[in-house]
């Protein structure tokens, strides 16, 4: 059985790429913030007595759930959003602009070229793979960004281990072809 | 083979700068719901009961106490229940053999029911 420091631990290797992962599937930040919140939850309640090890692929699969859960009630919702959105203002009055300087925007003296081209790079590739079919997307991240091997991935994924191959294989040529029509050079 | 690793990598790469590179109010909201998460963790109830050592043998017992009494009431009503069918199986057996005994004698059932029959048996095998 994991502890709680192991829990923890766990979750904090892993909190800032699942909400990378929730935002290039949902494009937005408040709501891949939530998908995260609701999937350490359900982590902790339903398995945190599981032995530490199956918590990469118990919180992946959590993940991938909890974000289909998401566009499945998203298609009930989306009408009344349409509507409501009309009459409502986007401002956030509670923030503070200087919590949304990035550790980056601190060195811009320092390198501003190259942490522009950076940024461009980045823009690029999450343009990307936000544009990749889901399944492509999800067996891409699993596997190259997470470390999981086929097995791992497909576990997580819940398909075989020959549709991970073949959606990490689909997704890796189109993002290389993405980066080749931008110009971005390997 | 090749430039597919290579291209791995470098989107790698870009992906974990921007992970790296999230806003601080982001960061803060994430390291709230870790902590949140941890402390909804279910806590871990399990109590042991050591038990001597025999014959070189050692196990524990993990059950929550309520679960002990629970448990310890099932057997004892199994262990009765198994009593009460065993004796009741016991007296058919000797009510089955009497009244085996009974049809199969060559004498009436009524003959038994008289006084005077075991002094007659008696006597008949003195002779």
């Amino acid at each position: 059985m994991a502890t709680q420091q192991e829990l923890s631990a766990f979750l904090a290797e892993v909190e800032r790429r699942a909400f990378k992962q929730a935002a290039y599937a949902v494009r937005d930040d408040h709501v891949a913030l939530d998908i995260v919140q609701d999937a350490m939850l359900k982590l902790a309640q339903s398995y945190g007595l599981r032995p530490a090890g199956e918590f990469p692929m118990l919180f992946q699969r959590i993940l991938q759930n909890t974000i289909r859960d998401h566009f499945r009630r998203q298609k009930v919702r989306s009408l009344w959003t349409t509507l409501l959105s009309s009459f409502t203002s986007d401002d956030d009055k509670d923030s503070d602009p200087l919590e949304t300087i990035s550790p980056q925007d601190e060195n811009v003296a320092v390198n501003p070229q190259a942490q522009l081209e950076q940024s461009q790079t980045l823009a690029i590739i999450e343009a990307a793979l936000g544009s990749l079919p889901a399944r492509q997307r999800e067996a891409f991240l699993l596997r190259y960004w997470e470390d999981m091997d086929v097995a791992e991935t497909a576990a997580a994924m819940g398909c075989s281990q020959g549709s991970v191959k073949t959606h990490c294989s689909r997704a890796v040529h189109t993002l290389a072809a993405a980066l080749r029509k931008k110009g971005v050079g390997l | 083979m090749k430039q597919e690793m290579d291209t791995t990598k470098f989107i790698r790469a870009a992906l974990d700068h921007g992970a790296a590179s999230l806003d601080k109010a982001t960061v803060r909201k994430l390291e709230a719901a870790r902590k949140a998460a941890v402390a909804a963790m279910p806590a871990h109830t399990a109590e042991t009961a050591p038990v001597p050592a025999g014959a070189g043998r050692h196990f524990t017992v993990h059950l929550h106490g309520q679960r002990l009494w629970a448990t310890m009431l099932a057997m004892l009503g199994a262990v009765l229940v198994l009593y009460i069918l065993l004796h009741s199986m016991r007296q058919n057996g000797e009510a089955l053999e009497t009244d085996t005994l009974l049809l199969a004698s060559d004498l009436p059932p009524e003959a038994y029911a008289d006084k005077g029959f075991d002094t007659w048996l008696e006597q008949t095998s003195r002779r």
